[in-house]
């Protein structure tokens, strides 16, 4: 499997997701319509009994976990069960679906969709539109890093997570850095070495700019910028921006590329040697070859940011639909569907490590289980305006 | 009937039909050095306007290519099947096609009999309406879709097909007013009036006097907005996401998404058509249409 | 009264194309306009409800405060420096590139200008984004471009992605058609009979073009100008996958601005400032065509 994979859309996703914001709420009469496109995808007759509509987003990547790992191995273990796949490429759509789980929680009627993957679950916790998830109903969840459900107020659930790594060309770098500070070190010292993208265009970039903010910043107001947006908060950025700004004149070229694959290419072509990357991207580069074997990953402390992709329950289904959609869960947090999902999506499994294979659980021998919280949609816009004015 | 002035009217568009045209004198100053910058300019321009393409062909067939190779060390059909797999790809290849003739068609419907009665009436007011769409042309386009999507959400043109037709639209609709509105002014009006006198009437006369001696201008107007609408990604992107993904839209995602490789298979499949269509009406292009339709008389 | 309604009917045929134009690029404008000077209500108030660090006129008239922070924005002032000039450049590029084509063009034979011509138009033809990736992977690290430089040993040779100077490159690469067929349409326009008598004159071909082909000319050098500057002036593709991240041109900051800051009211001022532009540069077509009107009009 090729093509670009999985959470690097959360690169994407904060952009697209302001964008779309900005524009659904032109109109309610949009909503009332109904989600252009969402419900055409769906079903060509009326769905069996024991069915459930999911609403998926992400890359190809992501369809290709669904259609050709999940559902698959899913309707072979209850072969009386189907599943019906929507599925957008499009961040966009996210609003539409986010729309009508408000739309049609507000009128007391049921969402057209049993289970949410993508950006919806995380947007839409926060609001309340999600049922809350019990080990009673879901015991795999317990085998899940609780700090995972923080964000959430454990109404979502990880299915599969990515990171932020940094990457670098082992043959030129012999002793990569181990911290934050010692790559701020490094970056100093080998000037036009190091390239980190635009953190408007990319996730990639967003971390490495938040890692840096965040460790000048008291964590208490730091997690009130992840969980919320808190303006008061960002003065404490002006010491990181600092940071940032000097780090300028020894990037690549003294310039920041527009996009995750920017830096890939970068690594690929040997202008520079170390920069930062997804993980599930990274390692799909390597796998393809266009990445050369001589890069390598690596994760700093503290870890960069990252995070896992949940599944959300709308709240307003039957109880029938919501029991389906707690067995899938239960089904997919189970280690053999785990190890099926790294391996797919080269992501991080939901799962804490202990509980894998000890053979899968060795690839993430140095990988942190709780990566840095993405900061809130606002203050993201906010941190890309900052960065854009004083360090781009 | 006026072979002879129809000919004389077309020879001011494109070249004379047939024959050897009047040549120029070749510039002075050494015949042997004029030539000389000559082949270098053209060698210049060659590689200015076709390098780029020409090195992202070479992509496409790249399995790894690592600076500073010329070439690349292992070639690769792989992206081919890949792109060819993803059937979104070929899908957004469809959906152009199908939007670009229809917005022309569309563009053609709406200003046709305006440029028209611009060019043969006393319209009120017609230099202003000239002006007033030039200057809307002027605006830039990004600052209009932050207002225009609520206005589309207003009149529920979001998420639809006629959405993105009228949003491709109103890039085509300067060019397509202005360009036949020269063309049709500039048939001379003794020739409509001649086939009026040995009793042809108004509509015949359209059709067979205005009609073929404007064509060419008309033409160009035409291959303008054919080509506006395939280009069109921002409006697009807005309006016709997540359904009507065209190709330069999804070109965006490939380009900031995937290895150059991906992209690279897939520009050399959009040029394709694209490089058709050129060679069919290089010739119409290249006439004098263009330079009248942009004088506003 | 009959006169009357013949020229009510003359209008209604023209009209459609100005209707929808007024409608949905009219409107769109005067929301914009009323928005950027701080009145948040009505139809902007979908959009106001979710944007960052608004400015609201409150109950005074209209507040050019969301302006006044614009330009107080160093990042801003840079871009619209950046914009100016690189318009300026790829405007002088492309007209000295487009008359240079267009004057071999019209002095050589019919094939040579033929495959000139051609050659120029090709652009024209490949969407935009291609044809700024592709340029983009030519003149950058890794590139065509450097590629051949390091092959010579010439590895100083500088790469041009993210740089002003490649969309400078990319922009004239986009624009080259359109000054070609306006420039040398005009040219084939000029009657052979003309520089025969500057020739018997004793003029020399540039002084002939100069003197001549240039007053001549004037009209269609001056669309050309006019159409590419303004092209120039409001572009994203090209600045935005070509450019450096900053300074930019004002088309992505805009952008950028909307999608990624969440400020849509400062986009929307940039968008008038590109607009303001846009006019500055309009100004000498709108006087030539008035010009030349008048002139018909008299003779």
């Amino acid at each position: 499997m090729s093509f670009r994979t999985g959470l690097c859309a959360t690169g994407a996703r904060r952009p697209a997701r302001v964008l779309a914001g900005v524009l659904a709420a032109g109109s309610l009469a949009a909503i009332a319509a109904g989600p252009a496109g969402i419900a055409s995808g769906s079903t060509k007759a009326g769905p069996p009994a024991g069915s459930i509509t999911v609403f998926s987003q992400g890359d190809v990547n992501v369809e290709n976990l669904w259609q050709k790992v999940l559902i698959p191995r899913y309707e072979k273990k209850f072969p009386e069960d189907r599943i019906n796949l929507v599925f957008t490429t499009n961040s966009a759509e996210n609003t539409d679906v986010y729309d009508e789980l408000a739309a049609s929680a507000k009128a007391g009627k049921s969402s057209s969709f049993d289970l949410l993957d993508g950006a919806v679950p995380a947007e839409a916790a926060p609001a309340g539109l999600l049922t809350p998830i019990t080990t009673s109903e879901i015991p795999a969840a317990s085998e899940v890093d609780p700090s995972a459900f923080k964000v959430v107020d454990g109404d979502a659930i990880p299915l599969r997570g990515s990171e932020v790594l940094l990457a670098y060309n082992s043959q030129a770098v012999k002793n990569p850095p181990k911290t934050l500070n010692d790559l701020i070190s490094w970056i100093h010292a080998h000037p036009g070495e190091f390239s980190y993208c635009n953190p408007s265009d990319g996730g990639s970039g967003a971390a490495f700019v938040e890692a840096v903010l965040s460790k000048y910043t008291p964590a208490a107001e730091n997690l009130k910028m992840q969980l919320g947006y808190s303006p008061s908060a960002e003065k404490y950025w002006a010491k990181g921006l600092e940071v940032l700004k000097s780090l300028t004149p020894d990037v690549f070229q003294q310039q920041y590329p527009n996009s995750n694959t920017g830096v890939i290419t970068l690594l690929a072509s040997g202008a520079i040697e170390m920069g930062t990357v997804w993980s599930d991207q990274g390692t799909t580069a390597l796998d393809d070859g266009e990445l050369p074997s001589v890069i390598k990953l690596t994760e700093i402390t503290p870890p960069l940011e990252g995070g896992p992709d949940y599944l959300g329950v709308p709240k307003n289904i039957p109880q029938a639909k919501k029991e389906l959609a707690y067995q899938f869960i239960n089904w997919a947090l189970q280690p053999d569907q785990q190890v099926a999902i790294v391996r797919a999506m080269h992501g991080t499994p939901a799962i804490e490590f202990k509980y894998l294979p000890a053979k899968t659980a060795q690839l993430f021998a140095d990988y942190s289980t709780s990566p840095e919280l993405p900061y809130s949609a606002n203050t993201g816009a906010d941190m890309n305006s900052k960065w854009t004015s004083v360090v781009g | 009937m006026t072979t002879t002035a129809e000919r004389t009217a077309t020879s001011r568009l494109e070249a004379p039909p047939g024959g050897r045209p009047r040549q120029a004198r070749r510039p002075t100053g050494g015949y042997g050095l004029g030539r000389v910058a000559l082949v270098v300019g053209v060698c210049v321009l060659v590689i200015f306007i076709f390098g780029p393409i020409l090195w992202l062909m070479l992509w496409a067939f790249a399995g790894i290519w690592h600076y500073p190779a010329l070439l690349p060390q292992r070639w690769s059909l792989s992206w081919w099947r890949q792109v060819f797999d993803y059937p979104q790809l070929v899908r957004s290849v469809g959906l152009s096609f199908t939007f670009a003739p229809v917005v022309m068609a569309v563009s053609a419907v709406v200003c046709l009999p305006a440029a028209y009665a611009l060019a043969r009436f006393p319209v009120p007011g017609r230099r202003t309406m000239l002006v007033v769409l030039f200057a809307a042309n002027a605006f830039p386009k990004i600052g209009l879709y932050i207002t225009i999507a609520g206005l589309f959400y207003a009149l529920h043109l979001m998420g639809t097909f006629f959405g993105v037709v009228l949003i491709q639209l109103l890039g085509t609709i300067v060019f397509m007013t202005w360009i036949p509105a020269a063309a049709f002014a500039s048939v001379p009006r003794a020739l409509e009036d001649a086939a009026r006198d040995v009793g042809a009437g108004r509509v015949r006369v359209f059709l067979t006097v205005t009609l073929p001696l404007a064509a060419p201008g008309i033409l160009v107007a035409l291959v303008l907005s054919f080509l506006a609408s395939l280009d069109e990604a921002q409006g697009t992107f807005l309006v016709g996401v997540p359904r009507y993904v065209t190709m330069p839209v999804q070109m965006y995602s490939l380009v900031s998404d995937y290895p150059p490789q991906a992209a690279a298979v897939f520009a050399v499949l959009l040029s394709i058509p694209s490089v058709v269509l050129m060679l069919l009406v290089r010739r119409h292009v290249l006439g004098g249409s263009l330079a009248k339709g942009f004088e506003i008389r | 009264m009959k006169a009357a309604l013949r020229r009510g009917g003359y209008l209604l045929a023209a009209s459609p194309p100005v209707a929808l134009v007024a409608l949905f690029i009219g409107v769109p404008i005067a929301v914009t306009v009323i928005y950027t000077l701080g009145h948040l209500g009505g139809p902007n108030a979908a959009v106001s409800s979710i944007a960052l660090h608004q400015v609201s006129a409150g109950d005074r008239l209209l507040t050019f405060g969301a302006y006044r922070e614009v330009f107080d924005e160093p990042n801003f002032r840079a871009d619209l420096v950046a914009t100016v000039w690189v318009t300026a450049a790829s405007v002088g590029i492309v007209l000295l590139l487009a008359w240079t084509i267009a004057l071999f063009a019209r002095l050589s034979g019919r094939r040579v200008a033929g495959i000139l011509t051609s050659l120029a138009v090709v652009p024209l033809f490949i969407p935009v984004v291609i044809g700024s990736y592709a340029i983009l992977q030519f003149w950058s690290y890794g590139g065509f471009m450097k590629t051949i430089a390091h092959a010579v040993g010439l590895s100083g040779f500088p790469a041009l992605g993210f740089t002003l100077g490649g969309v400078v490159l990319a922009e004239v690469w986009v624009s080259l058609p359109f000054a070609v067929l306006m420039i040398s349409s005009g040219l084939q326009a000029v009657p052979d009979s003309v520089f025969e008598a500057a020739r018997d004159a004793g003029a020399s071909t540039l002084q002939a073009a100069w003197s001549i082909l240039l007053p001549m000319n004037l009209l269609p050098t001056i669309i050309a100008t006019c159409f590419t500057g303004i092209s120039i002036l409001g572009s994203f593709t090209v600045p935005y996958l070509v450019g450096p991240t900053s300074p930019n041109l004002l088309g992505p900051l805009a952008t950028e601005t909307f999608q990624s800051f969440n400020q849509p009211q400062q986009a929307e001022v940039m968008s008038m400032v590109i607009f303001g532009l846009a006019i500055v540069v309009a100004l000498p077509y709108l006087w030539a065509t008035y010009r030349s009107n008048r002139d018909t009009a008299t003779s």
